[in-house]
């Protein structure tokens, strides 16, 4: 944060002897772009993630069908090495002839947001009362209503946590964003890294406290986002 | 006309090991009470009746509610009410909310209807004005009030009842009992009772059947 402002900072000094905001005046016009890209990438990739795991979750619970193999392969991008994955994926995207874009990298961020997403809302999932839903269809609604009026709004919780943590999660990701993007789709995480090679140490405090700001932000609102939806139902939290 | 809830042969059994084996018929506002200890698959009848019987069990027999067959009828459809141990009012919604989720909707009725109907069904149970409250904000005794409520403006063919005076204190418990008892001799449909409290079963005033 100091190092940020300050230009000059010798080692006695408590505080830096030079300051200047000029760091984030030339940050703050050359962030739109990455922003903008992380934004993009972090909410594709998370409402396609979120859409996947409700859609097998809610599959399971309907049916005697297990879709808990399947879910196994999901955590595959965190078992095998990341630089050996997305250079595979990357390998197969130019095959398919698949240009780098924004929305190749969100594919490539999905695989990764998934499984985060996945547990999370597995958690909720398997802590439901069935009674809930058994009381909404003698009440007349089908499953599809329960779905929407029921299990959502009682999963309301899960389902804040699951995209926070998932945006966060795509926000921070690197390798992934560089390797797929191949170098083209600047974000926040892309540039403060390639900054911290620059020795410039109040760029790279700028940078660093940008990148750090949107994952935090993502889970402040996790925590404060249930309780200002259900602040007049005391059975919600 | 209304021939009641009739169980035909039925037979519900886990694997190889039957839990039971029972035909009867409950006449329209009649409670009948089964009664057992716990694992003798009393709410596996309930399941199994409302519709919600698990892949683990295998079920055979009719069910028929005023004559029509039941089996194939999913769960929505079939027009039979459950009220549980807890009176399981939808948190995220409010009381006049509970009470609009299953209420039967009349051709040509108006919105202002609606709410003009679910007022007067919160006032027959002493609580008007209650309709924009929090449940989580209410007693024990006017949840429950309510959840039977909103089982009777769905307007159920039969009820099914699944201990559902076990987590009341004596007095409410007196209290809950004779007003669901009572609804149901109005509303003269069948209706099955499930408890291990034999004062439950008596206060009923149907036939018992010990499993």
């Amino acid at each position: 944060m100091l190092t940020s402002v300050g230009t000059e900072w010798r080692y006695p000094a408590l505080v830096p002897s030079v300051w200047s905001t000029q760091q984030w005046t030339s940050a703050l016009s050359e962030w739109r772009a990455p922003l903008f890209n992380a934004t993009m990438i972090a909410l594709l990739s998370v409402t396609a993630a979120l859409a996947l795991s409700l859609f097998m979750l809610e599959a399971q619970a309907r049916s005697s069908v297990s879709t808990a193999r399947i879910a196994t392969f999901l955590y595959l991008p965190l078992l095998v090495p990341q630089v050996v994955f997305i250079s595979g994926i990357a390998v197969l995207a130019e095959r398919a002839l698949l240009p780098p874009s924004l929305t190749l990298v969100a594919a490539g961020h999905f695989l990764f947001v998934l499984p985060y997403v996945y547990l999370t809302l597995q958690g909720g999932y398997a802590r439901f009362d069935t009674r809930w839903l058994m009381l909404a269809r003698t009440l007349g609604a089908s499953n599809t209503v329960c779905f929407w009026r029921i299990r959502l709004p009682l999963l309301s919780t899960q389902l804040v946590t699951a995209v926070m943590l998932g945006l966060a999660i795509s926000l921070s990701l690197y390798l992934p964003t560089q390797i797929l993007g191949a170098g083209r789709i600047p974000t926040l995480t892309t540039e403060a890294i390639a900054l911290v090679s620059s020795g410039n140490r109040s760029t790279i405090g700028t940078w660093a406290l940008l990148q750090s700001a949107l994952p935090t932000l993502c889970f402040m609102l996790a925590l404060v986002l249930p309780r200002l939806i259900w602040s007049r139902r005391k059975g919600m939290l | 006309m209304n021939t009641g809830l009739e169980l035909q042969d039925v037979s519900l059994s886990v694997g190889s090991r039957q839990l039971l084996s029972l035909s009867c018929t409950i006449a329209p506002g009649e409670v009948m009470t089964v009664m057992g200890a716990s694992g003798t698959g009393k709410s596996t009848l309930l399941a199994f009746i409302a519709g919600f019987l698990g892949d683990a069990f295998t079920a055979e027999g009719k069910i028929s509610l005023e004559g029509k067959a039941l089996n194939q009828v999913p769960a929505e459809q079939r027009r039979i009410g459950l009220l549980f141990q807890d009176a399981l009012l939808f948190p995220h919604l409010s009381v006049a909310d509970n009470l609009k989720f299953g209420l039967v909707r009349t051709a040509g009725e108006s919105r202002k209807d609606r709410e003009d109907r679910v007022e007067q069904a919160l006032e027959a149970i002493s609580l008007g004005g209650f309709g924009e409250r929090d449940p989580a904000s209410l007693s024990g005794g006017q949840q429950s009030r309510i959840s039977l409520m909103r089982l009777l403006l769905s307007e159920p063919q039969a009820i099914l009842l699944d201990e559902p005076f076990s987590n009341l204190d004596m007095q409410l418990r007196g209290e809950i009992r004779a007003l669901t008892f009572d609804s149901i001799r109005a509303a003269n449909i069948p209706a099955l009772l499930v408890t291990h409290d034999l004062a439950d079963a008596q206060a009923a005033g149907g036939k018992i059947l010990a499993l």
